[in-house]
């Protein structure tokens, strides 16, 4: 079956845009239905019953994704409504969902994306003009999300022993890495609170809630927080690499062999696995990433720098600057962050002006 | 700095093993200094160092669950990253025990090495000595606030008392013995059992001590554990 996507869009000059453009993108490989917004039968009962009524029905039942504007106010069938009650119900249903605000607001408030995390979200950016990227991120995280559903029969079946680890490790193809995964359900639980079968649950709807569940976990926190995965910045920071080096195509191509080609892959988000980039490295006889590209390429690829003190190498990100930094000039263990993400830190500068708040 | 992946991921899985057991348990907290995943390092010659401190904040005391202490450990360890398998060539595990007034009840230091001569191949020593070496970011990031200079009750320091293997994970699994679970014969141990459990799945994959003339004389004289067996490598 094909993916399905519906969107709420409550403007009806951006609305157009992104469906053409999800449209182009899904390139038959799926459909999109806009959500009716402004008519149909009944006014009655609270928006959320009503969301979750109509996307039991025919077009929009059996989604794979549904995308919304954060900002629905202006329906004519639902004023004042917005992406929390979509999601409400998407929830309720155990369909996956992702948002999105035009000028990018929600995405560009880090501090309060990072200590919301108990709250399952995907938030895509967006700015008017760039529909098309909107469109291959949704598109991206729909294909996730059919991945997962897809694979997880077969993983739940395998497995001798499930447990959240085990299982994204079987699903992401990699079983050796299950012990690091699990770390990103410590602290973390109530993200995986959808993960247990309720009593007298049919298998259907458990396998749909625990795929939504498994999709949001690794969306939200094993790709966010560099620990198992690592994003560019991180990489470069953890082998030792200054970014504009790694960036260059030469020295991507000794890591290629470490590229994360899983769920959400497609997203703009650039990963590697850190475990494989570990194994490059040491299998190369190389203290670190650096003295073993220069080695490679014969030439000389410079050390990372932390962003607080140049003069000394980096290894670790900054989760609020984004940048990478050193141990000395940075701090560890926040409540919020997963066990597993041991290569995230707050460096000490975000750490002076936010630090009482953390 | 790059170790592979399969070296050092035991060791995070380990310490994290314990501190959910600690976390179930309610027994306090666990800080790392540095992450765990930093803990081993190429060194020079082509062997691998561990270098970590552990922060066992407010722990529970076995006897009397009511009463707290801090505990340190230090962990310094050489690995052989042999291709047959990882091989311990070297350990020293020390562990300073604390009030929660900040004043030092004592230390232990666990050492496994090279054989020599008088000397047992595991054994530890108990002393009254304060960390030493430990800077003040890693001392911050361990949420370790004591300042030296308090040192308890003056100790000899100089016997060396004969033990098991007593390297990192050994420690560990004596310190969940001693803390996590009170003695009420009802709770039957159950947090301990639980990150023994993880542990024998983890040991496996841990390095082993490399003790050839010890087990030969396990071997030999198996029908009790001798006290000859600790010195087997002077045979």
């Amino acid at each position: 079956m094909g993916l399905r996507i519906i969107l709420f869009e409550d403007n009806p000059e951006p609305r157009n845009k992104v469906l053409e453009e999800l449209k182009s993108e899904l390139a038959g490989n799926g459909e999109v239905f806009p959500f009716d917004l402004d008519g149909g039968p009944g006014r009655d009962g609270v928006y959320q019953d009503r969301i979750e009524s109509a996307l039991l029905a025919d077009p929009y039942k059996d989604a794979t994704l549904i995308v919304s504007d954060f900002d629905l106010s202006a329906s004519q069938k639902y004023p004042g409504l917005s992406e929390q009650q979509v999601r409400a119900a998407a929830n309720r249903l155990a369909v996956p969902e992702c948002g999105y605000a035009r000028g990018g607001k929600p995405s560009s408030d880090d501090f309060r994306r990072l200590s919301k995390q108990r709250e399952a979200s995907i938030v895509l950016d967006f700015e008017p003009g760039r529909e098309k990227h909107l469109a291959e991120q949704a598109v991206s995280v729909a294909e996730g999300f059919a991945f997962i559903d897809g694979r997880l029969p077969m993983a739940l079946n395998e497995l001798k022993r499930t447990t959240p680890g085990t299982l994204m490790a079987s699903i992401l193809g990699k079983p050796e890495y299950a012990d690091k995964i699990a770390l990103y359900a410590s602290g973390d639980q109530d993200r995986l609170v959808d993960m247990k079968r309720d009593d007298g649950e049919n298998d259907k709807l458990y396998h749909k809630r625990l795929a939504c569940a498994l999709g949001y976990w690794l969306w939200d926190s094993i790709l966010r927080y560099p620990g198992v995965l690592v994003n560019q910045v991180a990489a470069s920071s953890h082998l030792n690499i200054l970014e504009d080096d790694f960036s260059q195509s030469d020295v991507q191509a000794l890591f290629v062999g470490a590229l994360y080609g899983g769920p959400f892959a497609e997203s703009g988000r650039q990963q590697w696995w850190r475990g494989m980039l570990d194994d490059i490295v040491a299998d190369g006889g190389f203290s670190d990433g650096s003295e073993f590209a220069s080695n490679r390429l014969d030439t000389k690829v410079r050390p990372s720098q932390c962003s607080e003190e140049p003069a000394i190498p980096a290894g670790y990100y900054c989760m609020f600057s984004k940048k990478p930094v050193s141990l000395k000039n940075s701090r560890g263990g926040l409540p919020w962050f997963p066990r597993g993400a041991d290569l995230a830190r707050v460096s000490a500068s975000k750490m002076a002006e936010l630090g009482p708040w953390l | 700095m790059s170790v592979r992946y399969d070296l050092w991921s035991p060791y995070e899985s380990l310490v994290n093993a314990l501190g959910k057991a600690a976390d179930q348990a309610g027994c306090g907290d666990i800080w790392t200094s540095p992450p765990i995943g930093s803990w081993l390092q190429p060194s020079e010659n082509g062997d691998v160092e561990l270098d970590g401190y552990l922060h066992l904040a407010r722990w529970k005391s076995r006897c009397e669950h009511s009463k707290l202490v801090h505990i340190l450990l230090h962990a310094q360890e050489t690995i052989l990253d042999d291709r047959g398998g990882p091989m311990l060539l070297k350990s020293n595990v020390r562990v300073y025990y604390y009030r929660t007034d900040a004043t030092l009840l004592q230390s232990v230091h666990f050492d496994y090495g090279k054989p020599q001569a008088a000397h047992p191949l595991f054994h530890a020593q108990v002393s009254n000595v304060e960390p030493s070496g430990l800077s003040t970011g890693e001392a911050e990031e361990l949420r370790f606030g004591f300042t030296a200079g308090a040192a308890g009750l003056t100790c000899y320091r100089d016997a060396r008392i004969p033990t098991s293997d007593m390297t990192l994970p050994s420690v560990l699994l004596c310190l969940a013995a001693d803390h996590l679970d009170s003695d009420d014969a009802s709770q039957d141990k159950r947090f301990f059992r639980e990150f023994r459990d993880e542990l024998l799945r983890l040991q496996d994959r841990l390095p082993k001590p490399s003790i050839p003339s010890m087990l030969d004389s396990l071997k030999a004289q198996s029908d009790h554990l001798h006290s000859s067996h600790w010195f087997a490598h002077m045979a």
